[in-house]
C-alpha cells in the first residue's frame, strides 16, 4: 500500500469518522456521550483534514499519492491536493468544527435515535465532502459527490415528520440529480478517447484542444451551478436549508454550496484551458442575476432561515461575479486583473462560509429557544440571549459588507477589480458590463444592510411578540463557543486581511498559471493596494485606529453627562406600549417591495368580513410573492411533465406479460439490428 | 506635497486637526443654512451659534432610557459618530491631501457612511415604538437606493482622474485643472441630489418637522436625548459637510492648496470656504423652492439620481 | 473429437427447449430442464477435461448438482404442495409457437455464423445455440401463463448465457459463476415461496391476474 503522508492522514481522518459512528452508535442509550463521540469524532477528523489542506495551500506543487491500492487488480484510489483543494479543506475544516461543536450542544434536545442518526450522516458528508475535494478523477469524484448528495438529503429529511422537511429533501434530491446528470455528461465529453479518467489526463491543455469544449463548459456549469444555488437552478436552496437542523444549514450554506463553486474553478475556470470571452461573460451574468434576485427575494422572507437561505444565493452570486470578472479578464491577457478577482472570488468564499455559518448559528439557538422561525412571532432577544444577539449582529455586520469585518474586504476586492477592469481595458463588453455590475454590486450590498437591519432588529430588539421569545433563555457554551470562534475570524480577516488576501491571490496566479510576479495585489500586514498606480489602497488598522480614536470621543463627550441615564417607558402615545405596536418585519420592508414590485409581482387579496352594513368587524389582508423562476419556468414545466408522464403511462399495462414481451421485443430489434449490419 | 510621508505623528495629528476643524464647522454651517433658509421665508431667523448652543445644551441634560431598549440603543449613536467623524479624514478639504488617505478611497468613504446608517436604523428599532421602526425602514430605503448613485458619481469621478483614493484624486484633477465635461455635471448632480437624501434635506425629508408621516431621518432618533441626541445631530451636520466637501473637492478643484506655503494654505482655505458657501447656499435654495416629495416618490428621485450617475460614466467612457 | 461431443450436448440442450415448447404437463417441462442441465454441465466438463481448465469443471459439478437434481426437485416439490399439474392455454397456440420458435432459432443461429469462428478450440455452433436458446425462453417467458413455466423460463434463459460464456469466452471467472449460481438458487427458491402465495391468493397460477393487483 503506497501511501504518503498526507495520505496517511487523510486515512486516519475517514477512520475517526468511522469509529466515531459506530461508537455513537454503541452508547446510543448514553445520549450525553453518544453526542460526544459522535461529534467530537467528527471534530477530530475535520481537523485532520484541515491540516492536510494548510499543508497544501502551503505547498508549492500538488500533494499527490494513493489512498489504497489493490496490486492483484490494479486498481487504486488516489488523491491529489493542490492549493485549490487545500483551501477548500480549511474552509470545510473551519466550519466542520464549529458545527460538530455546536451539534453537541444543539442535539441536546432531541431524541437519542434522532442524535445517533444526525451524528453519522454528518460524518458521512463530511467524509463525502473531503472526497470531492481530494478526488484525483472524476469516478472519485462523482463518488464523492453523490455521497454528498445523499448525505445532505438524509440530514434535510431529519424531522420527516415534517411536510416541508420531506418537500425540502425531494426537491433537492430531484434538482441535484439533474445537476449530477450534467456532472456525468460533461465528464464522459472530456473523457472520450482519454487515456483515463484522473484529472491529469482530462483537463487541462486536452480539454483545451477538445471541438466540443463549448458544450463541455455549459454542461459542467449547469452541474456546478445545481449545487451552488444559481439561480435558474436554486429552487431547491430556499426549501433545503431552512428544513434541516440549524448546525447542518450552516454547513450546507457554508460548505455545501460550495463545492459547487470548487469545481466551476476546477473545471471551468482552470481545466478548459484559456476561456473565451463568451464564458467570462455568461458566469458573469448569472451571478449578477443571482446576486440581485437573490437579496431582493431575502427581503420579503420572515422565516429567519429562509432568509438566510436567500443571501446565500445572494452570496453565490457575487463570488461568481467575481469569477466572471476573472474569466473574461483571462480571456483579455490580462493575468493580473484575472487573480486580483479570482482572488476576490476565493476570498468571499472563505468570508461567505465564516459569516454565514455564524448567522445560521446563531439563528438556530434562537429557533431553538423560542420554538419559532417567524420574525415576527420574536423580538426582545437582545436582554434574553445578549450573546448570541451580540454574535449575530456582528454575522449580520459581516454579510452586509461593513468595515472592520470580513465582508467589506471581498466586496473591497470585487469592486476593485470591477473598477480597474473598466479603467485599463477599451474592450467594449468590459465598458458597458463591468460599470453595470458594479452599481448592482452597490446596491445588492445596501439591499442586504436593509434587509439584516429587519431580521437583526425585529428578532432580537425591543419587545417579544410572541410566547416563546418571551421564554427563551440564553443557551450553553457548547453553542456559543463556535460562533464566538467564528466572530473572531471574521473581525480578524477585517482588521488584517493582508495575509490571506495576497495568499489567495497566488493561489489564483498558479490556478490559471500566470507567470510569477504578474499578480494583481501587493499586500502587507497593514494594508493592500491592487496593483496599478495608486489606484486605490486599503489600510483597515490605521481606519480603525481612526475610528477607535472617534468613539474614544464620542465617550467623552457623552459621559460628561452629569446624569446616568433615567429610565422610562417608550412613548406610547399616551397609553401602554405592547408588542402589538411595534414595527413588524413585513411593515420594515414593505416600501422596498413596492419599489421593486414589477420583479416581485406580489398577489394581492383584501377581503372584509361584515357582520353588519356599514361595519367591518374583520378585515382580511394576503399578499403572496411568488418568485420568478418558480411562476415561470418551474411550475410550467413540471406540469408538463407530469401530463407528459400521465400520457404514456398508457404503456403500464400492469400485466406481467406485456411486460415480458416489451423485453422480448426489445431484444428482437436489437439482434435484426445486428443481423443487419452484418 | 507627498503622501507617501511616513511621519506618522504628522499624520496623526493633521487628523485630528481636520476632524476638530469638521466638528467646529459643521454646527457653523447649520446655522447658516438656516438662517438662509429664515432669509428666503422673509424672517429674522435662529442666531448663527444657535447649533452650537444647542449642542452644549444637550450634552449638559439628562438622558433617558427606554424600558424595553438594550445596549443596542446606547451604542448606536456613538457608532454614528465615531464613523462620520473617522471619516472626515479620509476627505481633501482646502489641501489637496486627506490626512488618511492611506486608509482607504471612495469605496471606504461609502461603507463608513454605511456603517453609520446601519447602527443608527438597528438601534431605532430597539425602543419598541413604531416611529423608530418607521424611520428605520424609510431610512435603510432610501439609503438603498443613494448609496449606488453616490458609488457611480464617486465612480465616475475617479475614473477619470485614475484613482479611487480621494487625496489623489484631488491632486490629479487640480493639476488638470477644471474641465467642464458633461459628465462631471451630470455626476456633481447625482450626487447633488445624494446629498439631499442623505442629510435629509428638503425634497428628501424635511429636517424641521415632526411629524410622523412625513419624517424619516428625525424619526429614527425621535426617542434620544442628552448627549445621545447630542451625538447624533452632530454626527448628521458633520455627515452634511463631508458631502459639501467632497462635492467641492472632486467637481471644483480650483484653488486647492498643493503645497504647505502659507499663501497656498491661506488660498486653499479661502477657496474651501467659497466652494462650502456655495454649495450651500444651493442647497438652501432647492430647500426653499421645493414642496417634499410623498415618501413614495423619493425613490423615483433616487433612480434619476441613479440614471444621472450611469450617464455620467457612460459618458466619459464611449 | 470433443468438438463432436460437445455439439452433441448443445444440439441436446436446444432440442429439450424446443419440446418445453410444447408441453403442456409440468411435470415433463421440469423434467426437459432437468435433462438440459444435465447436458450442459457434461459439456462445461468435457470442455474443462480438454482444455485443462480446472474452473470449467468446478462449475460443471455445480451445475450437475444444483441445477440438474436440486432445483427441479424443489419444483417438482412446489408442483406437488400446489397441485396444479397442467398449464393451461397460453397466449399463442402451440403450433404458431413452435412456428416462431423454429423461426428464433434460426434467427440466432444465424448471428453466430457472423462471429469469429472456432474459439478456444469451441466451435461457434454452441454460440448459435445459445442465442437461440435466449430468444426462445424469452418468447416462452413472454406467452406462457402459469409462474412455474415461466421460472423455467428464466432458468433457461440462464443456462443459455452460461452456455455463451462457455462457448465464446474462456468461461466466466470462477467468482462471477459461483455468484450467479448463488443468484440462480435464490431466485428459485423465492419464486417457489411466490408461487405459494400467489396461489393462495389467487387459487390459480396464472400471473396475468396479478394485473388486477395494479393501482
Amino acid at each position: 500500500m503506497g501511501t504518503s503522508e498526507p495520505g496517511a492522514w487523510l486515512l486516519l481522518a475517514g477512520a475517526t469518522r468511522l469509529a466515531a459512528s459506530a461508537a455513537g452508535l454503541a452508547c446510543r442509550r448514553r445520549p450525553g456521550l453518544a453526542r460526544a463521540a459522535v461529534f467530537g469524532g467528527a471534530a477530530i477528523a475535520s481537523a485532520l483534514t484541515g491540516g492536510v489542506g494548510l499543508l497544501g495551500l502551503g505547498a508549492l506543487a500538488p500533494l499527490r499519492g494513493r489512498l489504497v491500492a489493490h496490486e492483484a487488480s490494479g486498481q487504486s484510489l488516489g488523491y491529489s491536493v493542490d492549493a485549490l483543494s487545500g483551501f477548500f479543506l480549511v474552509v470545510l475544516a473551519i466550519l466542520g468544527i464549529a458545527v460538530a461543536v455546536y451539534g453537541v450542544g444543539y442535539f441536546a434536545r432531541s431524541t437519542p435515535g434522532r442524535v445517533v442518526f444526525v451524528g453519522v450522516a454528518l460524518n458521512v458528508l463530511l467524509g463525502a465532502v473531503e472526497t470531492v475535494l481530494v478526488a484525483d478523477g472524476a469516478i472519485g469524484f462523482l463518488l464523492g459527490w453523490e455521497l454528498m448528495t445523499l448525505a445532505t438529503a438524509a440530514l434535510v429529511a431529519t424531522e420527516h415528520e415534517e411536510p416541508a422537511a420531506r418537500r425540502g429533501a425531494f426537491l433537492y434530491l430531484a434538482l441535484s440529480h439533474v445537476g449530477t446528470g450534467g456532472l456525468v455528461a460533461g465528464f464522459f465529453l472530456l473523457a472520450a478517447g482519454a487515456p483515463s479518467v484522473a484529472f491529469a489526463d482530462i483537463l487541462g491543455p486536452r480539454a483545451a484542444a477538445l471541438p466540443s469544449r463549448d458544450a463541455a463548459f455549459l454542461l459542467f456549469l449547469a452541474g456546478f451551478g445545481v449545487k451552488a444555488g444559481v439561480i435558474p437552478l436554486h429552487v431547491w436552496l430556499p426549501e433545503a436549508h431552512p428544513a434541516a437542523p440549524s448546525p447542518i444549514s450552516a454547513l450546507m450554506s457554508g460548505v455545501l454550496i460550495k463545492t459547487g463553486i470548487y469545481g466551476v474553478f476546477r473545471v471551468c475556470v482552470a481545466g478548459l484551458g484559456l476561456p473565451p470571452l463568451a464564458w467570462g461573460g455568461v458566469v458573469f451574468a448569472l451571478g449578477a442575476v443571482s446576486m440581485l434576485l437573490g437579496v431582493l427575494y431575502a427581503l420579503t422572507q420572515h422565516d429567519l432561515k429562509r432568509l438566510l437561505a436567500y443571501h446565500s444565493i445572494e452570496n453565490v452570486g457575487i463570488i461568481l461575479v467575481a469569477a466572471g470578472v476573472g474569466m473574461v479578464a483571462l480571456s483579455l491577457g490580462r493575468p493580473g486583473l484575472a487573480t486580483l478577482a479570482l482572488g476576490a472570488s476565493l476570498l468571499h468564499v472563505l468570508n461567505h462560509a465564516l459569516f454565514k455559518g455564524l448567522l445560521f448559528l446563531g439563528a438556530g439557538a434562537v429557533v431553538a429557544e423560542s420554538g419559532t422561525r417567524n420574525i415576527e412571532h420574536l423580538g426582545g432577544l437582545a436582554r434574553r440571549m445578549p450573546w448570541t444577539a451580540g454574535f449575530f449582529l456582528l454575522g449580520a455586520m459581516a454579510i452586509s459588507g461593513l468595515p472592520f469585518l470580513n465582508g467589506f474586504v471581498s466586496e473591497w476586492l470585487v469592486f476593485q477589480s470591477l473598477l480597474l477592469g473598466f479603467h485599463s481595458s477599451s474592450d467594449t463588453f468590459v465598458r458597458v458590463v463591468f460599470p453595470i455590475g458594479g452599481a448592482l454590486l452597490g446596491l445588492t450590498t445596501a439591499l442586504a444592510a436593509a434587509c439584516f437591519v429587519k431580521a437583526f432588529g425585529v428578532t432580537f430588539l425591543a419587545l417579544p411578540r410572541g410566547k416563546g421569545a418571551a421564554e427563551a433563555r440564553e443557551t450553553g457554551p457548547l453553542m456559543l463557543a463556535p460562533q464566538a470562534g467564528l466572530a473572531l475570524l471574521c473581525l480578524a480577516i477585517g482588521l488584517v486581511p493582508g495575509p490571506i488576501v495576497s495568499r489567495l491571490v497566488g493561489l489564483a496566479g498558479s490556478l490559471v498559471g500566470a507567470p510569477p510576479g504578474t499578480g494583481g495585489l501587493e499586500a502587507s500586514l497593514f494594508r493592500i493596494a491592487p496593483v496599478a498606480g495608486r489606484f486605490d489602497t486599503l489600510s483597515l488598522p490605521l481606519a480603525a485606529a481612526a475610528f477607535a480614536v472617534s468613539l474614544g470621543l464620542a465617550a467623552v463627550l457623552a459621559a460628561r453627562a452629569a446624569f446616568a441615564r433615567r429610565p422610562a417607558a417608550t412613548w406610547g402615545c399616551g397609553g401602554e406600549l405592547t408588542a402589538e405596536a411595534e414595527y413588524t418585519a413585513t411593515a420594515f420592508s414593505k416600501p422596498l417591495m413596492m419599489i421593486f414590485g414589477a420583479i416581485y409581482r406580489p398577489t394581492r387579496e383584501v377581503s372584509t368580513l361584515e357582520t353588519a352594513p356599514y361595519y367591518a368587524s374583520e378585515v382580511r389582508y394576503r399578499s403572496e410573492v411568488e418568485p420568478t423562476f418558480e411562476r415561470f419556468v418551474y411550475r410550467p414545466l413540471t406540469r408538463g411533465l407530469l401530463t407528459l408522464a400521465g400520457r404514456l403511462r398508457v404503456i403500464q399495462a400492469g400485466s406481467l406479460h406485456a411486460y415480458l414481451g416489451y423485453v422480448m421485443a426489445l431484444l428482437l430489434f436489437l439482434v435484426v439490428l445486428l443481423w443487419w449490419r452484418g | 506635497m507627498s503622501p507617501s510621508t511616513t511621519n506618522v505623528g504628522a499624520l496623526a495629528l493633521a487628523a485630528v486637526a481636520q476632524a476638530v476643524a469638521f466638528l467646529l464647522l459643521a454646527p457653523v454651517l447649520r446655522g447658516l443654512v438656516r438662517k438662509a433658509k429664515a432669509a428666503f421665508q422673509i424672517r429674522e431667523g435662529p442666531r448663527l451659534l444657535q447649533p452650537f448652543f444647542d449642542l452644549v445644551k444637550l450634552l449638559g441634560k439628562e438622558r433617558m432610557r427606554s424600558t424595553t431598549a438594550s445596549w443596542v440603543f446606547a451604542a448606536g449613536p456613538r457608532v454614528y459618530f465615531a464613523s462620520m467623524v473617522a471619516a472626515t479624514a479620509l476627505v481633501p478639504a482646502a489641501v489637496a491631501f486627506a490626512p488618511l488617505e492611506a486608509a482607504g478611497g471612495v469605496l471606504l468613504l461609502v461603507a463608513l457612511l454605511a456603517l453609520g446608517r446601519f447602527a443608527l436604523a438597528t438601534a431605532a428599532l430597539d425602543t419598541g415604538s413604531p416611529f423608530g421602526g418607521m424611520g428605520a425602514s424609510r431610512e435603510m430605503t432610501v439609503g438603498a437606493l443613494a448609496e449606488p448613485a453616490l458609488m457611480l458619481a464617486l465612480f465616475t469621478a475617479g475614473l477619470s482622474a485614475g484613482s479611487l483614493n480621494l487625496g489623489e484624486l484631488v491632486r490629479r484633477s487640480a493639476e488638470r485643472g477644471v474641465s467642464i465635461h458633461p459628465s462631471a455635471v451630470l455626476a456633481a448632480a447625482a450626487l447633488f441630489i445624494v446629498l439631499l437624501a442623505e442629510g435629509g434635506r428638503v425634497p428628501v425629508d424635511n429636517p424641521a418637522t415632526h411629524l410622523e408621516l412625513t419624517m424619516i431621518h428625525e424619526a429614527m432618533v425621535l426617542e434620544y436625548s442628552g448627549a445621545d441626541l447630542a451625538l447624533v445631530e452632530w454626527g448628521s451636520a458633520v455627515k452634511e459637510l463631508l458631502f459639501l466637501t467632497l462635492l467641492a473637492g472632486l467637481f471644483l478643484p480650483i484653488g486647492v492648496a498643493t503645497s504647505l506655503a502659507p499663501t497656498a494654505l491661506a488660498v486653499g482655505l479661502a477657496a474651501f470656504a467659497a466652494k462650502v458657501l456655495a454649495l450651500a447656499f444651493l442647497v438652501v435654495l432647492v430647500e426653499s423652492t421645493n414642496a417634499k416629495l410623498r415618501f413614495f416618490r423619493v425613490p423615483e428621485l433616487m433612480a434619476v439620481a441613479l440614471g444621472l450617475g450611469f450617464l455620467a460614466l457612460a459618458m466619459r467612457f464611449f | 473429437m470433443v468438438q463432436d461431443f460437445v455439439i452433441l450436448c448443445a444440439a441436446g440442450m436446444l432440442v429439450s427447449v424446443l419440446l418445453m415448447v410444447g408441453q403442456k404437463a409440468l411435470v415433463v417441462a421440469i423434467r426437459l430442464y432437468g435433462v438440459q442441465s444435465l447436458l450442459l454441465g457434461v459439456l462445461a466438463g468435457a470442455l474443462g477435461l480438454a482444455g485443462h481448465r480446472s474452473h470449467l469443471l468446478v462449475t460443471a459439478v455445480l451445475t450437475l448438482v444444483l441445477k440438474a437434481a436440486l432445483i427441479p426437485w424443489f419444483l417438482l416439490r412446489v408442483i406437488d404442495r400446489v397441485g396444479i399439474r397442467r398449464e393451461i392455454q397460453p397466449y399463442l397456440n402451440v403450433p404458431a409457437s413452435l412456428i416462431l420458435c423454429l423461426g428464433l432459432t434460426v434467427v440466432g443461429y444465424r448471428l453466430s455464423v457472423g462471429m469469429a469462428a472456432a474459439r478456444q478450440g469451441v466451435p461457434h455452433q454452441v454460440v448459435g445455440v445459445a442465442l437461440s436458446m435466449v430468444l426462445v425462453g424469452l418468447f416462452l417467458m413472454a406467452t406462457r401463463r402459469k409462474a412455474i413455466t415461466q421460472i423455467l423460463a428464466l432458468l433457461t434463459l440462464e443456462n443459455a448465457v452460461f452456455l455463451a460464456a462457455v462457448g465464446a469466452t474462456v468461461g466466466m471467472p470462477l467468482v462471477v459463476e459461483l455468484g450467479i449460481s448463488f443468484d440462480v438458487i435464490l431466485a428459485v427458491l423465492v419464486l417457489g415461496t411466490l408461487v405459494n402465495r400467489i396461489v393462495d391468493r389467487f387459487e390459480s397460477m396464472d400471473t396475468s391476474r396479478l394485473s388486477s393487483l395494479r393501482g
